[in-house]
């Protein structure tokens, strides 16, 4: 049996250095379903859709809003066909309502240990309206390895140079951000997977380069030291979201490869400061991430906001608009004030502005918006600055015998298409 | 996250969005023509969905669980101080109107109040 999985495109942010990374939902939910399904992967991210070709069920697996609108039409066009289709992913979760109406089936939820029910119903043509396991989350212990096995490799790949691998260490969050919906999607209770699990999966990852996607993996000390500790051996290179700042695993996090994290950075405090030098102080890069458009700020708070982003030496900066996600407090907050402007999903990529903000115009803030990516690159462009962080990870490679040369045979291609010339990186 | 408690009398179980377990603070006044009812956001203690998520539904939940006539019924979310880096409200009230027809709440539609407009509605 042939079930073709799609992952959607969408429109991606305009003027940003693009790489697309093999996505990660999609290796997830396959690990679970049953041995004797055969996947067909299709990311439109990098290659079209042949509506045509031989399958037997479809399933559309989402993780941005930016998405929806694409796999309902994906949907359409295969139901035109005759085949049922099934969704899942976190925007699936985020906008299951809206989904159905383009859906045989929604699934909602963790897909461990649930597909066998989904795939025994499709064959019997008793498939459900919803299959809603948003509280019937699976032991953690059951997350097994991803099939990156379905991936096709040479498509996430620039100039013979492998993009990184998306791999998870915990599910859950207990912080409740006020702009995510993290807290909704998996729950409020961080739910680490047991380190030998974690070991066990990257055993499978050849890629020596990885990206830990877990919301924050500064949720239980023990823990993250723990993982670190037994990361050290593997040599493993990697990005991820905030680390604990805390000396004993910012030094364990440096030995186990953090090569740069992702840190928000919301205010002009000592305290940012200060966090920053700790990360380099350790050897690992910082992103920030800066969100523009906050209640509290002004337009002279979001300039002085960029001028302290060049004082303390980020290696890059991403800038986004506040977006109203469904399911986040900022929803529900906008929502009351009747504040949201546009309900197009299509427009929450976070860089369009869809509510009005509290301190200027929405065209402002888009301005404002514009003028950080500008002034932030002014002086090294966004591909200068990631080349110098391509340039430290592979020194440390070299030094720790893990650098791989870049394949050569896919030196003219980037992500499947030919080389533009004037690319540097 | 933590919830200040002010117009907290009782916790509230209530099916959050999709069945999910779900808690919100509750405080209930009895009038001689209205009953008014605060509703008030748990955030970290809350281990479901948010009350606006099911604002709808949630009002006929409180109706059915206190025997409250729908007709009388004048409706108030409470979105308290929490605290948060990226948050910079304080407690908020919003008074919130229902279509009640066929046995259900719908559509609802939001309306902030200042701290005296609550106190005037007690």
């Amino acid at each position: 049996m042939i079930f073709k999985l799609i992952y959607p495109k969408w429109k991606k942010l305009e003027g940003q250095t693009t790489f697309t990374l093999p996505p990660h939902g999609p290796v997830v939910m396959a690990a679970s379903l049953p041995s004797d399904v055969e996947v067909s992967f299709v990311d439109e991210n990098v290659e079209e859709i042949n509506f045509d070709s031989e399958c037997d069920f479809v399933g559309i697996s989402m993780m941005l809003s930016t998405q929806v609108k694409r796999g309902w039409e994906i949907a359409q066009e295969y139901r035109k066909r005759g085949k049922k289709v099934i969704f899942g992913g976190i925007s699936t979760m985020l906008h299951a309502e809206e989904t159905m109406q383009y859906a045989d089936s929604v699934f909602l939820g963790e897909s461990e240990g649930k597909m066998e029910e989904v795939f025994n119903d499709f064959k019997n043509n008793s498939l459900k309206k919803v299959y809603n396991h948003m509280n019937n989350r699976p032991p953690i212990e059951l997350v097994g390895p991803a099939r990156r096995d379905i991936l096709k490799r040479d498509l996430y790949n620039h100039k013979g140079v492998q993009m990184v691998d998306l791999f998870h260490a915990s599910r859950g969050c207990r912080f409740s951000c006020y702009p995510c919906a993290v807290a909704y999607l998996g729950g409020k209770e961080f739910r680490p997977r047991p380190i030998d699990k974690v070991l066990e999966e990257l055993e499978t990852i050849e890629n020596n380069r990885l990206f830990i996607v877990d919301n924050s993996l500064a949720q239980s000390t023990q823990w993250e030291m723990d993982l670190f500790k037994s990361m050290i051996p593997m040599k493993k290179k990697w990005i991820s979201h905030t680390i604990e700042d805390d000396p004993k695993v910012l030094d364990l996090a440096a030995q186990a490869g953090a090569w740069y994290v992702y840190q928000a950075v919301f205010d002009t405090s000592d305290y940012i400061k200060e966090r920053v030098k700790r990360y380099h102080d350790h050897g690992i890069g910082v992103e920030g991430t800066i969100l523009l458009g906050l209640d509290n700020q002004s337009e002279d708070d979001i300039k002085r906001l960029i001028d302290f982003l060049l004082e303390i030496d980020l290696d890059l900066a991403e800038f986004t608009v506040l977006t109203p996600f469904p399911h986040t407090k900022v929803y529900d907050d906008l929502k009351r004030q009747n504040r949201i402007i546009d309900k197009d999903w299509n427009h929450y990529n976070a860089d369009t502005v869809v509510y009005q903000p509290a301190q200027m115009s929405p065209e402002r803030l888009h301005q404002l918006y514009r003028y950080a990516w500008d002034t932030f690159y002014k002086d090294e462009t966004q591909e200068q600055k990631m080349f110098k962080l391509f340039t430290k990870v592979v020194l440390r490679e070299m030094e720790d015998n893990t650098f791989k040369p870049r394949n050569r045979k896919l030196a003219n291609k980037s992500f499947g298409n030919d080389v533009v010339r004037n690319n540097k990186f | 996250m933590e919830t200040q408690r002010n117009n907290i009398d009782l916790i509230f179980d209530f099916k959050g969005i999709w069945d999910l377990p779900s808690k919100c603070g509750l405080k209930i006044l009895n009038k001689s023509d209205k009953t008014i009812v605060i509703v008030t956001e748990l955030y970290k203690e809350n281990p479901g969905t948010s009350i606006a998520d099911v604002s709808a539904s949630l009002a006929l939940q409180v109706c059915v669980e206190f025997n409250i006539v729908p007709d009388k019924l004048v409706y108030v979310e409470s979105s308290p101080e929490t605290n948060s880096k990226l948050s910079f409200y304080g407690e908020k009230y919003y008074l919130v109107g229902f279509e009640f027809a066929n046995g259900i709440f719908s559509n609802p539609v939001y309306k902030e109040l200042a701290v005296e407009d609550l106190n005037n509605l007690f």
